[in-house]
């Protein structure tokens, strides 16, 4: 065992932190680049996938269930698939080929889109279906308008749809193949930072890798801190007042 | 008897009315001949578990649509708009919305985008009513059974309805505070002069809340009768065995007497 070698650590941490306090340009532009491909797929994810997961999870019959079961194994379905897929379809012999589409930002959208949908769709749909049908009817005859009633059972279901956009977001950022293949880690234009921190590392340039680490590991902890805090306080509001 | 039959479905002497209404579910139909609640009745529907008195409410309520039938609101027929505008119903479990008391008495003025001053001195008022002063700002988590209940019911209230519909508004609390809360509630129902169709399988409660009591049996209504009569109008059910079920349904508890004898 090489214990020097442990220098290694605290030598890219520092130059990590150095770089990033400097505000290199191109380091927070990748960083930027990353929130704002994986901020619009999971934005277009949630519009598909909140109002397709309500009507999932509030209906009650065979295509339903067929629909769930395609929903909940679109969650595992493996990143690098969509990413041959979408590549297949946006390379310059596929069907969108005259888009010219490969190789940009919003290649990496569309694989994200694909890759974050199903996981809306289906965490929306658990998180409706345990909302009582009998408290839509409850509120439906309190006078709640179609509308209303459905805006209810997001409320109720609000908890589970907030952990549906987060697992949506968190499997988008840190994914790589799928990127990697439809964008093309292009510096300047498609890079982002598990692209980056993927070159950068077989670069040996271990500073740079450990500064974009840093910050994506801080967003992904930022986004579960959030969650997280709105969990308690739903928990604390339940034992509270009594 | 005949006091109570509805004649025809238009009889405008009814609040609410239904004829010749049918529900089938596997292993159970609903056929309901005829069935009419006059204004400022209160009425008990009584039966045993599974007799069908929870769907003839839905289907008054219209909550659940019959396969055939027709349900009449002042002579009319019945539509989402016409029930949200004049029933309110309270079911067995509560079903509160997630949040304050205060959210869940509003919700149906809310709904009905009522000015907020309005809502504020409604909801004060119906709370005091049930017995919760001051309780808008309580989480609705930390309730007991009773107490949600009693919000459950100040919820329906609060919107001054033609007529409360109640499905076992007390069968998931204990008995003790049943007997006082049944007492309570019929109370409240009683100031509010409102319309009540109240169901339940406990004769108790439904000699204590209502002047007039319906008996349901396998998806068919036996008998509606005021509370007084009830017993003596028995013999006027058509089928007899129908009349020897009535009679020993009616019968009074006697378990602690059989207890006596096996001492």
């Amino acid at each position: 065992m090489n214990l020097s070698g442990l220098q290694l650590f605290t030598d890219a941490f520092a130059q990590g932190f150095a770089l990033l306090s400097a505000g290199t340009l191109d380091l927070w532009q990748i960083i930027w680049t990353s929130l704002q491909v994986s901020g619009t797929a999971t934005l277009i994810a949630v519009v598909i996938g909140i109002p397709a997961g309500y009507w999932l999870g509030s209906r009650r019959n065979v295509r339903r269930f067929t629909a769930l079961v395609i929903a909940n194994a679109g969650m595992g379905l493996p990143p690098i698939v969509a990413g041959l897929f979408v590549s297949m379809l946006l390379s310059r012999r596929g069907v969108f080929g005259d888009m010219g589409l490969l190789y940009t930002r919003n290649a990496i959208v569309i694989v994200q889109v694909v890759i974050a949908t199903p996981v809306v769709v289906a965490l929306t749909a658990s998180g409706i279906s345990a909302v009582p049908a009998q408290l839509r009817l409850q509120a439906r005859s309190l006078g709640a308008s179609r509308l209303q009633e459905i805006l209810l059972a997001v409320r109720e279901a609000r908890l589970s749809i907030l952990g549906a956009v987060a697992g949506g977001f968190g499997a988008v950022i840190s994914e790589v193949g799928a990127v990697q293949m439809v964008g093309g880690n292009l510096a300047g234009s498609t890079q982002v930072m598990t692209t980056a921190i993927m070159q950068y590392t077989r670069m040996g340039r271990f500073g740079t890798a450990i500064a974009l680490s840093v910050i994506l590991l801080s967003l992904i902890i930022l986004v579960n801190v959030i969650i997280t805090y709105e969990q308690l306080r739903d928990e604390r509001y339940t034992k509270a007042l009594k | 008897m005949a006091d109570f039959r509805v004649i025809g479905a238009h009889d405008s002497s009814y609040k609410i009315a239904a004829s010749d209404l049918q529900l089938r579910y596997p292993g159970f139909t609903l056929d309901i001949e005829g069935f009419g609640i006059k204004t400022g009745e209160q009425l008990a529907l009584l039966g045993p578990s599974g007799s069908g008195k929870s769907t003839l409410l839905m289907c008054m309520a219209g909550l659940e649509p019959a396969d055939s039938g027709s349900v009449l609101l002042d002579g009319e027929p019945l539509t989402r708009s016409s029930a949200q505008r004049s029933i309110a119903t309270v079911f067995q479990t509560p079903y509160l919305f997630k949040g304050t008391v205060g959210y869940n008495v509003s919700y149906g003025l809310r709904m009905r985008k009522r000015p907020a001053t309005e809502i504020k001195a409604r909801v004060a008022e119906v709370l005091q009513l049930v017995g919760l002063s001051n309780w808008e700002k309580r989480s609705i988590l930390g309730l007991s059974g009773g107490e949600a209940q009693r919000v459950a019911l100040a919820r329906g209230l609060v919107l001054q309805p033609d007529i409360m519909m109640l499905d076992e508004p007390l069968s998931s609390l204990d008995e003790a505070l049943r007997k006082t809360l049944s007492v309570e509630f019929s109370e409240i129902l009683r100031d509010q002069k409102v319309t009540v169709l109240y169901v339940t399988h406990s004769k108790q409660e439904a000699f204590t809340v209502a002047d007039s009591i319906a008996i349901m049996k396998d998806g068919q209504l036996l008998i509606h009768e005021r509370s007084k009569n009830l017993f003596a109008e028995i013999d006027s059910v058509n089928a007899p065995h129908q009349q020897d079920w009535l009679r020993s349904f009616l019968a009074p508890d006697d378990w602690w007497l059989h207890m006596e004898e096996k001492r």
